[in-house]
């Protein structure tokens, strides 16, 4: 038996691509999970006890449409800067990722608002189960946006490093989706408090 | 399009549409309902990504009886990933932030600063792996941004960490102890550059590991001091002596406390439970007057507080354990107020 | 023109190429799928090692006054021992093995995120580390996630043991989290030429469905976990009895088997044995897709863990906990019985790991049994739970794992190690674990019939002493067990001469084309794959008569 050259045809094995963008959907699942548990448990808690919100609690609309709106736009900002990368005009995308992280902070802070005032912390008597699911929802949120933010504040640097272009802007596209995840994991929350409570 | 694994996800998915649907039915549970509808939005939602993912199954189909010999496929070296210190260092972060939420908030803001130390080193090694960073991206990089802003940021932060973290322990130690601990980090200063200075030749890898190792000590230091509270200093008394209240085994150690009405008054509070216990003053018929900050033990603080009420008697007790933890607390007249 | 064929071992340049600069002798930056596999699996042995001193300690702290372990201390020592053997240990070493084994199974060598599985594995690290911490320095609240019911409250919130016991478990679970989804997603995306999904070796098929439906259910306890940790910092009153559903959530979100996970490791399990049995019966497995299709079963079923109602306590049924997880047994049996016909088609060559997955089958079958004992001595599963549910877990959901985990390191110890470990020792390592396991789980379902409560601390009988001492016997000889294999791992393994082949045993998957161990990066060259055992056939392409030249 001789030996021969192994490698035919193929050659060397194309960079694998896209393996960022997966695994960033994949951890998406795991959050949307998260967030689909605590809706069930609000749910739950809510279906068995007879007053529900309890007594006492009074629902801030106005906070709650707020930080509807704010996630949709920021959501929208969020897909703009993508698509103005993709067709190869990063000034605009960079506007877009600038106009994101400023929703997603003023995000942050509504959600921050409302959690300070619902009079949670070591002072207050009486902590019911209403309270305590609401403020998981608002911590989770609040973690995934935070997150969210630092994402995009990452990816912009490299936009304005000249390094997302229409054809490898692979790292955008996961931010984005994350971005969207967050929206859509705000959403969730405030049509299971909000909406159909 | 619709790849194998995509298939595999969405059938998933269906299968806990199912039981989501048989738990709404069988039982009076929408909580398990949305729990498994839920479940089966994500596996919906994964199936999309591998099927809009391009990973297909490479595989050319060959007739019957005519498979050409099978080829080695050269794998190559170029897609070895490459090492970074970044994980750990995020993961440290991290960690830090989760001791902090179980023990106390300093650590949670030292482990914040932390992360975003990490993310930035992170960023920085992903972008200098891109193909298009080169040498000359390299250096209108360092030009515009590094060498104008990041180097004196970085230099001043290292001075604030420094020299918040240290205060700190000196805070936290008692007096001669502080005067030790500040000689002998001087002196450890002094072995450390005398050290360095005469072997130039150490290596810059375990240089970067011994410095960042000792910034994180510094800062754990400082940030355990902080968490632990102040040694106490000379403080001016008012009223009629300082006033001691100890909190142990959900009980307090006196059951009477007395005030001068409109004096300055310290209350110090110790805990000694390791659960949340405060002081708070009513009314006899619960109207609440007043409520110190609740403390988790071991912990001991100082209420400063001006009771201008009427005088006579009240009660005093801890907010969380109202019926256990009670005690009288008697406003007295200011001298010379006239009152009764 | 054509290449004529050969063993591929044969052809990867035996001589180590001149190893890459950065390649420096530093694990903490290492994104090396078999280096983070390695700190996985030592990790495990060392958190197995660290929780039983820890055990010590805490049952040393409190047995000086009088003889008897008072009932707290019980408790935490129950709690300890259950978590960190199931979470610390268990789970930790088969993320390990997929780790370093999967990518090579699929013919990539390397991982997808390589950088994210690092992450996961520091933040495991110091969960755990944080997890001893919490059990050494305080009284952690109760006895931790295996007990069916909520954690008490405590007025005025937790200490701070019971929060970081809280928090360190949610930093390990995001640690496994992360490294299931780096896995997840080398096996989609990462696969060799010609290896379609269906053709993955049923390890890394396991894995693929273990971290897929993982993915899902970690979630859901970390959402848990942050539920309870709120409820015990604050003292809130979600997880109070009075609160109508905490149960019910309490069961799905945190109790370790309310959930989808107890499944998971044997799912794992499963798909390891399945490449086990093939390999040494020198054939790929009977039905390869249809092994696949019984390990997705397996997974499917196991989010019957949640379809129990908010009565759980009614809904329960002892052996599996819930009706529909009661059914995984089916996909299970049919495995094995898969197993014994590839044994039977094939030509078995026998091999020490194989004692390992008979080992496992005798467990099962032993659990099989006393599901229909359970069933007979109605036993209660959940509200003043038996003691069988102790047998439950050690023959059931974690004692096959466990078996098979170390059958698995006896089967790739070639390949991870460059050097075999010593079937003699295998064979010590397997009577000691397997007695070890059965000794305890038979003690534990006795006393269930006896009528004696799961964490039984009074009015032992003399009988029901004998039991007890019959575990103890059992968990010492458990404990021999995992020694030896320590000692044996180390001994054989720092050995200069023995080194292995690159395939002892004239293996099918794709580990196995390359050098014992692997380079860093993994391969030199793959071979093209044309059915689920790539080298079984390309062997028979280059034996067959006019198939190489």
């Amino acid at each position: 038996m001789t030996t021969a050259p192994l490698a035919l045809g193929s050659g060397e094995r194309p960079r694998p691509r896209n393996l960022l963008n997966v695994g960033v959907l994949v951890v998406v699942t795991c959050g949307l999970a998260l967030f689909t548990t605590l809706i069930a448990a609000y749910v739950t808690v809510g279906h068995l006890a007879r007053h529900w919100p309890p007594p006492g609690v009074t629902i801030d609309v106005y906070t709650g449409n707020m930080l509807a709106i704010t996630a949709v736009m920021s959501a929208i900002t969020v897909e703009w800067a993508h698509y103005a990368v993709k067709h190869g005009d990063p000034a605009q995308g960079a506007w877009g990722l600038l106009l994101t992280a400023g929703f997603g902070a003023g995000f942050v802070l509504l959600l921050w608002q409302l959690g300070s005032k619902i009079g949670f912390g070591p002072g207050s008597s009486k902590i019911g189960p209403y309270a305590v699911i609401f403020f998981a929802m608002l911590v989770s949120s609040g973690a995934v946006a935070i997150l969210g933010v630092a994402a995009v504040i990452l990816v912009l640097a490299r936009v304005f490093g000249r390094q997302m272009t229409p054809t490898n802007s692979e790292m955008l596209r996961a931010v984005a989706w994350y971005w969207d995840f967050v929206v859509v994991a705000w959403l969730a929350v405030f049509s299971a408090v909000w909406l159909f409570t | 399009m619709i790849n194998t694994a995509a298939k595999i996800e969405l059938g998933l998915a269906a299968a806990a549409l199912i039981m989501a649907i048989g738990v709404a039915v069988a039982f009076d549970d929408p909580g398990g309902f949305v729990l498994l509808f839920g479940v089966c939005i994500a596996m919906a939602l994964c199936g999309l990504a591998l099927a809009g993912s391009g990973f297909t199954d490479r595989a050319p189909r060959y007739p019957a009886g005519a498979e050409p010999p099978i080829q080695m496929v050269s794998a190559g070296r170029a897609g070895t990933p490459k090492a970074s210190p970044w994980p750990l260092a995020g993961a440290l972060a991290l960690g830090l932030v989760g001791l902090g939420v179980a023990v106390g908030h300093a650590l949670v803001i030292v482990g914040v600063i932390c992360g975003i130390l990490a993310a930035a080193g992170w960023l920085s090694q992903a972008w200098q792996e891109d193909p298009t960073f080169t040498a000359s991206e390299r250096s209108r990089i360092s030009e515009r941004l590094l060498s104008p802003v990041g180097l004196p940021l970085m230099a001043l932060s290292l001075i604030a960490i420094i020299v918040i973290s240290v205060s700190r322990v000196l805070l936290a130690l008692p007096r001669t102890g502080s005067i030790v601990v500040a000689f002998v980090l001087a002196v450890g200063v002094l072995i450390a550059f005398f050290a360095l200075s005469t072997r130039p030749n150490l290596a810059r890898r375990s240089l970067v590991f011994l410095s960042g190792f000792a910034v994180v000590a510094i800062v754990s230091a400082g940030s355990v001091s902080a968490a632990n509270g102040y040694r106490t200093f000379e403080h001016h008394e008012t009223g009629p002596g300082p006033i001691t209240v100890v909190a142990h085994n959900i009980s307090f150690s006196r059951k009477t406390i007395t005030v001068v009405a409109g004096q300055d008054t310290t209350i110090t509070f110790d805990n000694l439970d390791p659960i949340y216990h405060n002081v708070a003053v009513y009314s006899s018929s619960g109207q609440p007057f007043w409520a110190g900050e609740p403390i988790k033990g071991h912990r001991k603080i100082n209420y400063l507080h001006s009771f201008n009420m009427a005088p006579g008697t009240y009660t005093f007790r801890c907010d969380f354990h109202p019926t256990s933890m009670v005690g009288t607390f008697v406003v007295q007249a200011a001298p010379g107020s006239g009152a009764p | 023109m054509t290449v004529l064929q050969e063993r591929p071992t044969v052809e990867t340049p035996a001589a180590p190429a001149s190893p890459a600069p950065s390649y420096a002798d530093v694990w903490l930056d290492t994104a090396d799928h078999k280096r983070l596999g390695l700190l996985f699996i030592y990790a495990s042995f060392l958190f197995v090692v660290a929780s039983g001193v820890a055990a010590l300690v805490v049952g040393a702290k409190q047995a000086s006054p009088g003889l008897n372990l008072s009932g707290t201390t019980f408790a935490r020592l129950y709690g300890l021992h259950t978590q960190s053997g199931v979470l610390l240990f268990l789970t930790a070493l088969w993320i390990g093995l997929a780790t370093y084994l999967v990518p090579l199974q699929i013919g990539a060598g390397r991982l997808a995120l390589p950088r994210l599985s690092a992450f996961g594995f520091w933040i495991y690290l110091f969960g755990g580390v944080c997890f001893l911490v919490s059990y050494l320095a305080g009284q952690v609240n109760g006895l931790g996630i295996t007990q069916s019911t909520p954690l008490a409250m405590v007025p005025g919130g937790a200490d701070t043991a019971t929060m970081l016991w809280i928090v360190s478990l949610a930093m390990v679970s995001v640690g496994f989290l992360l490294a299931s989804a780096s896995l997840v997603v080398t096996v989609a995306g990462l696969r060799t030429d010609g290896m379609t999904l269906l053709r993955v070796p049923a390890f890394s098929w396991a894995t693929l469905v273990a971290g897929a439906v993982g993915l899902l259910s970690t979630p859901v306890f970390l959402a848990g976990l942050l539920l309870l940790g709120l409820d015990q910092r604050f003292g809130g009153s979600l997880f109070a009895p009075s609160t109508n559903g905490s149960l019910a959530i309490w069961q799905r979100s945190v109790w370790l088997y309310g959930r989808p996970d107890v499944y998971l490791l044997t799912i794992v399990a499963v798909g390891a044995a399945s490449d086990l049995v093939a390999t040494h019966a020198h054939r790929p497995l009977l039905e390869h897709r249809a092994a696949l299709g019984l390990l997705t079963l397996m997974g499917v079923l196991s989010l019957g863990a949640w379809t129990g109602g908010p009565s759980v306590s009614q809904a329960v049924i002892v052996p599996t906990f819930n009706v529909v997880t009661a059914a995984v047994a089916v996909p299970l049996g049919l495995t094995v019985l898969m197993w014994l016909g590839t044994a039977a088609r094939g030509e078995p060559g026998f091999h020490v790991s194989l004692l390992f997955v008979l080992g496992a089958i005798g467990l099962w079958i032993s659990g099989a049994a006393n599901a229909v004992g359970a069933a007979l001595h109605h036993v209660n599963g959940v509200s003043g739970a038996s003691a069988w549910i102790a047998g439950n877990v050690h023959t059931v959901v974690v004692g096959p794992p466990t078996l098979i985990a170390f059958g698995a390191i006896y089967h790739w110890a070639p390949k991870i190690w460059g050097h075999p470990l010593r079937a003699a020792a295998g064979g010590l390592v397997f009577l000691a674990s397997f007695a070890g396991l059965a000794a305890t789980g038979l003690a534990y379902y006795f006393l269930g019939y006896n009528g004696a409560p799961l964490g039984q601390t009074t009015g032992i009988t003399s009988y029901q002493k004998g039991l007890y001492a019959v575990a103890e016997v059992g968990g010492v000889l458990l404990v021999i067990g995992v020694l030896v294999l320590l000692v044996d791992l180390v001994t054989s393994t720092s050995r200069g001469a023995d080194a292995a082949a690159d395939d002892p045993y004239r293996g099918l998957t794709l580990e196995w084309a390359t050098t014992s161990p692997p380079p860093r990066w993994g391969f030199d060259s793959v071979p093209e794959v044309r059915s689920e055992a790539p080298l079984y056939t390309l062997r028979q392409a280059t034996s067959a008569p006019g198939g190489t030249q």
